[in-house]
């Protein structure tokens, strides 16, 4: 049992579990801010990183300054007490022989060198190793107080793409069909594999939650993409996208879909016909309005109408009400762009009204 | 016969027919593709101009149409440039002796800090496809390498792209270097993030949506110089 930070986390807890299932509102932001006030625990802060590489790459260093980190934010309304620890926008890429490099915003993922078209799960993938170390070293950290985050391992044609390059890829969705769904199989066996190694160091009493996208759930959960989507067809999307995350979502007890881009939106057919996916989150992309804009109220009706929870994010405070009034009060993630406690209040004020 | 050839090899370039070898697209499986009918049409006395002009630019422009108007992406767009590339191949030795002439210089790279190359390369492709010599920098590329291109390039047109807001603000101090060189080099910009207000907020003097945006600006800049 976690004697977690957050003190209400059971009450957050069914929040998320009610979302899930298509009911109730879940009031949360994209990542943390600090809290008012003393911290949780009077953790010392680690002493400055030597390089980028250790700020990224060393699990000592990095899971001290998450537990320092940690022990300072806010976890008001359903902010979830859960560490970061991505090691880059689809890791799982590395595992199967990309090159991570940190840089001092992000962690960029290239190329696998000499990428011979085998995709090939190797125990003793240095990358593979320090996912490991990483996430062991923040669960003994946390001890509790708060969730090791899932890795942002992703799947599929992205993984493809961090492999071998996209426009090899794109080429190859024409080219060599057969061989492109084979090696799409295959990342899905391995993405599992992966996975479930994951699951098996950071969950707790088999609860799960995920480094990005504010996800919490009682198993096993994940967000699901598809970024390359904006580059090909319905009818390739179809083919070389949805059976894989058809599995994913099968295996996986808990999914939500990131839908990526205007782009993005013709392919959302097809993913709304995912009987087992639970929930769909729309990133409508730098220089569009942002999540809690009315000329999206049209897409989450949609996806609320088929039966999916939604996940609405960059939402301001004075657009929380009428957001609610239009979609109602059932099925709603919402990520507010908190930057003070106060701003938690006053959203709690308006959202706890619709409850 | 050679207008034939030429409609041929635009046919090859317009969907993507590489070559014989190719069985993309299936309908002209087992047929010759852009590198032999290049190499007929060369032999058969059609000019390497005409070959340019009425093959190459020509079915990459209705590409370019076809790809804005989303009736093919950009698998098939990749096959095209393909197509036309090695049919370009064909065409090297008149560029280099002067038979052929380029509309000019485009140099482009993806700004630093962001490694992201696909939309750089479509447009590489398309802008060499609408008949212009490009200097392609590859991403991640430095100011300095941008300025010292210009510098050795002084005619030529910048295209600088970023695909995340947290790089597209690298591009702002890029401009600013080129014009302090260059100041009547004309610089166009693109990627996701990007709008055409940021482009202008920035001080470019151009902003592509898409490949075919970059293309209208190039053209537009080609009329007013000449």
């Amino acid at each position: 049992m976690m004697s977690t930070w957050k003190s209400n986390f059971e009450e957050s807890k069914q929040h998320y579990l009610d979302w899930w299932n298509g009911k109730g509102i879940v009031l949360t932001m994209w990542e943390h801010i600090f809290k008012n006030g003393k911290p949780w625990e009077d953790i010392d802060r680690p002493a400055p990183h030597k390089d980028i590489n250790q700020f990224w790459f060393d699990p000592d260093w990095r899971s001290d300054y998450l537990h320092y980190t940690m022990s300072r934010n806010s976890f008001m309304a359903d902010i979830l007490p859960v560490a970061n620890t991505q090691l880059g926008p689809g890791s799982l890429a590395a595992i199967l022989g990309s090159e991570l490099e940190g840089r001092e915003d992000t962690i960029w993922i290239h190329q696998a060198p000499g990428f011979d078209e085998k995709i090939i799960f190797n125990e003793e993938n240095r990358w593979w190793k320090l996912h490991k170390e990483l996430l062991k070293a923040v669960k003994r950290k946390a001890n509790g107080r708060y969730l090791v985050g899932c890795p942002d391992l992703v799947e599929g044609l992205d993984v493809l793409s961090s492999l071998k390059g996209p426009d090899n890829v794109l080429i190859d969705l024409i080219m060599e069909p057969t061989r492109t769904l084979e090696q799409l199989s295959e990342v899905n066996r391995i993405y599992f594999a992966v996975f479930d190694k994951i699951y098996d160091i950071i969950n707790e009493d088999g609860e799960m939650a995920y480094c990005y996208f504010s996800l919490w759930a009682p198993g096993k959960v994940a967000k699901l993409q598809v970024d390359l989507s904006i580059m090909i067809s319905e009818d390739d999307f179809r083919m070389f996208c949805i059976p894989f995350l058809k599995e994913q979502t099968e295996k996986i007890d808990y999914t939500l879909y990131h839908l990526d881009g205007v782009d993005a939106i013709r392919h959302l057919d097809s993913v709304l016909e995912l009987k087992d996916l639970n929930s769909i989150q729309w990133t409508p992309g730098y220089g569009q309005s942002q999540g809690g804009d009315p000329r999206w109220y049209d897409l989450y009706k949609k996806i609320l109408a088929a039966g999916k929870s939604v996940m609405i994010n960059w939402v301001t405070l004075d657009e929380l009400e009428p957001l609610i009034d239009n979609l109602g009060n059932q099925g709603l993630h919402l990520n507010v762009d908190f930057k003070s406690e106060k701003e938690i209040e006053q959203a709690l004020k308006i959202v706890d009204r619709y409850r | 016969m050679n207008s034939h050839l030429i409609d041929k090899l635009f046919e090859c370039i317009e969907y993507g027919k590489i070559n014989f070898a190719s069985p993309y697209p299936p309908n002209m499986k087992g047929l010759p593709g852009a590198d032999e009918i290049t190499k007929e049409a060369l032999e058969a006395g059609v000019t390497p101009n005409e070959i340019l002009n009425r093959s190459l630019i020509a079915a990459m422009d209705k590409v370019g149409k076809k790809f804005s108007e989303k009736k093919i992406f950009v698998p098939q767009m990749l096959l095209s440039a393909k197509a036309m590339s090695i049919s370009m191949n064909h065409l090297k030795p008149y560029f280099a002796d002067g038979t052929v002439k380029r509309k000019g210089k485009f140099i482009i790279g993806t700004v630093f800090g962001d490694l992201h190359d696909i939309g750089k390369n479509l447009v590489s492709m398309m802008v060499e496809g609408a008949g212009w010599e490009v200097i392609d920098l590859g991403v991640d590329v430095k100011t300095e390498t941008f300025v010292e291109k210009v510098v050795e390039n002084p005619d030529a047109f910048i295209g600088i792209s970023a695909l995340l807001s947290t790089t597209m603000t690298n591009i702002q101090p890029v401009i600013e270097a080129i014009k302090s060189v260059s100041p009547n080099t004309k610089i166009i910009v693109g990627g996701a993030p990007l709008t055409a207000d940021f482009a202008a907020s920035i001080g470019a003097d151009g902003y592509g949506k898409d490949p075919g945006e970059g293309i209208v600006w190039l053209e537009q800049q080609f009329q007013s110089i000449n």
